[in-house]
């Protein structure tokens, strides 16, 4: 706990939490809304292409998405610091926040081996898509709508 | 304008929006998840457009667009919602009033790309660059969406600003 009281203590938690500036709190909400639409948004395209909607699309030029989708992710690491920082001693302990990190992490690991097994594959157009990459790219949208629900959720239950 | 919102306020939508606590941050829920629909798809549209990934068919993407509809519509509704439960809130926010000229704008452009661009967007293959004249209604998109994201997020903080 008192770890967490450092942190919300620290200028950079400070400065998020209690500067008049449009450049602190505001600023780091809408960057997270932001890097939301971005990484969730590229993942339903990903994913419900693997799923089996819109098979005319071409999986492999899809790899180009990935380094948009880390960017989007990037934003939202940056941002989600800030704010979780801004008020850790009751965000952090926050089992709402626990199980987003948790969905987070988890759809962090789909999208790492997506990228390295699925697209990375030069040959991914030339074979079926196996059962594996499609509960993959499900996972993935799965995941990402219960992080988005727990995270909206850690305004309202603290 | 005060009568209308007053009318507003009245109506059953308006206390249901207010009566229950599960159900303002269930629409908000909704409204991201309409958001990532609308914008995943869209700006996936507009970079192809503008000249990423351009080994994707143009038209094999412009199949999503039904997704970005339907994100949209989801969140025509559940912003009608927010609106019913605090009209006063909104017509006072001037983030909420730019945000509704950028929709209309976004519309605007809209219109203009399947009446004047889309045709000459068809036949852009894998490999294919995109026309300007499409370019310019990507890049005009993606200004517009992004801003529409900040100016609606900003809301909650621009209470009693118009």
């Amino acid at each position: 706990m008192s770890f967490l009281l450092w942190l919300e203590s620290t200028g950079f938690g400070t400065f998020v939490r209690e500067s008049e500036s449009l450049f602190a709190y505001p600023t780091f909400i809408v960057l997270h809304t932001f890097g939301l639409s971005i990484v969730v948004g590229i993942s339903v395209v990903v994913g419900t292409r693997l799923m089996g909607l819109a098979p005319t699309i071409p999986l492999a030029p899809l790899n180009k998405l990935f380094p948009i989708m880390w960017f989007g992710f990037a934003i939202n690491l940056f941002s989600g610091s800030g704010l979780a920082a801004a008020a850790a001693s009751t965000t952090i302990p926050n089992p709402l926040f626990i199980a987003k990190i948790i969905f987070v992490l988890t759809a962090v690991a789909v999208m790492v081996v997506l990228q390295v097994k699925v697209f990375r594959d030069p040959e991914v157009d030339d074979k079926p898509l196996d059962t594996m990459s499609k509960a993959l790219g499900g996972s993935l949208l799965a995941l990402w709508l219960l992080a988005m629900i727990s995270g909206r959720l850690i305004t309202y239950i603290a | 304008m005060q009568s209308f919102v007053e009318w507003v306020a009245s109506t059953r939508v308006s206390w249901f929006m207010n009566d229950h606590v599960w159900v303002w941050p269930a629409t908000e829920i909704l409204h991201f998840f309409g958001m990532s629909l609308l914008i995943g798809t869209i700006v996936l549209l507009d970079l192809r457009m503008l000249g990423m990934a351009k080994k994707l068919p143009l038209l094999s993407l412009h199949q999503l667009v039904p997704w970005g509809v339907l994100g949209f519509a989801i969140n025509l509704i559940t912003g009608i919602l927010f609106f019913a439960g605090n009209p006063y809130r909104y017509v006072h926010n001037i983030s909420f009033v730019l945000k509704l000229l950028f929709i209309f704008l976004a519309g605007i452009n809209v219109l203009v790309f399947y009446l004047n661009v889309f045709r000459d967007t068809e036949s852009v293959g894998s490999g294919d660059d995109a026309p300007m004249s499409a370019k310019i209604i990507a890049a005009i998109s993606l200004f517009l969406w992004v801003g529409i994201m900040g100016l609606g997020r900003m809301i909650t903080f621009m209470d009693d600003t118009f």
